[in-house]
């Protein structure tokens, strides 16, 4: 199927799965982010600050997550040339820069009272800023050039330049010495903690892909509405 | 600053984004039908 004729099919039904997946995303959200204040005790150390994981580690696994999402839709556009690869690609990207600022604003309000101030240029900080700069990069270049094609193959080189930043944002707290702490994971965390880092995880990850999904659904009907203009401006010649 | 005032400022943050990315996408997709449907063919311009 064409774009032209995917994105006509797109914009005419509502989609009505997925609107119910979204409720569904935000209720279990609200669902884990009350258990998990609910159930967990005070840290040894840092007391109810502790709480403050159940967000910020979400919201940077999806960080991660969301620029390999465009890393894969970014090849697999340059390899096919498939117009819906590269929406879907940005659509992850936008996606992505909004997680990337959560985590940093997030970032920097557990950071002013454990460390003592709102930012330091560590490399785990710094990284996860870097990647940050590439994505808004990214959403930057597609508003600047008008051409589709070349649109698209610009930034898929920089979907992948910002993906190969995600393992380096991962390792920065092993390969530097730095202030922030290890990897957080169920495997790492206080076992008291698990069960909300977990359901918070899945809300997070359930909420991104609503976002990836609805923002790929509107860049198909801007598209089908270029279509059909330029079909009817065509159309209009003709006669 | 209590502890529990960086806690709540955190999920403060955190619904503020996800809630303004949601109405983003609202407007953008509103926009789009709005763009669709008066290029659609036999509509009128």
């Amino acid at each position: 199927m064409t774009t032209a004729a995917l994105a006509t099919k797109v914009a005419r039904p509502r989609t009505r799965a997925w609107t119910v997946f979204g409720w569904f995303a935000f209720l279990f959200l609200i669902a884990s982010q009350a258990t998990a204040i609910a159930i967990s005790p005070p840290d040894r150390d840092m007391g109810d600050l502790q709480k403050i994981m159940y967000v910020h580690v979400p919201s940077a696994w999806m960080t991660m997550l969301a620029p390999l999402t465009v890393l894969v839709f970014a090849l697999r556009y340059l390899w096919k040339r498939r117009e819906q690869d590269d929406l879907l690609a940005a659509s992850a990207a936008e996606v992505a820069t909004t997680f990337a600022g959560l985590t940093l604003m997030l970032g920097m309000i557990w950071a002013r009272p454990t460390w003592g101030v709102w930012w330091t240029w560590d490399a785990r900080l710094t990284s996860t800023l870097v990647l940050f700069l590439i994505l808004a990069g990214y959403l930057a270049l597609r508003a600047l050039v008008d051409d589709r094609e070349r649109r698209a193959q610009w930034s898929a080189a920089v979907g992948i330049l910002g993906a190969i930043n995600v393992p380096i944002v991962y390792m920065s707290v092993r390969w530097w010495r730095t202030i922030h702490q290890m990897q957080s994971s169920p495997a790492t965390v206080d076992p008291a903690y698990v069960l909300g880092l977990r359901l918070n995880a899945f809300a997070f990850l359930f909420v991104m892909v609503f976002f990836i999904h609805r923002r790929y659904e509107a860049a198909m009907i801007e598209r089908a509405a270029e279509h059909a203009a330029e079909a009817a401006a065509l159309g209009g010649s003709s006669t | 600053m209590s502890n529990w005032m960086f806690v709540g400022a955190a999920f403060t943050v955190t619904w503020v984004v996800v809630l303004g990315y949601l109405l983003h996408l609202h407007r953008v997709m509103r926009r789009a039908r709005e763009e669709f449907e008066r290029a659609r063919p036999g509509r009128a311009p």
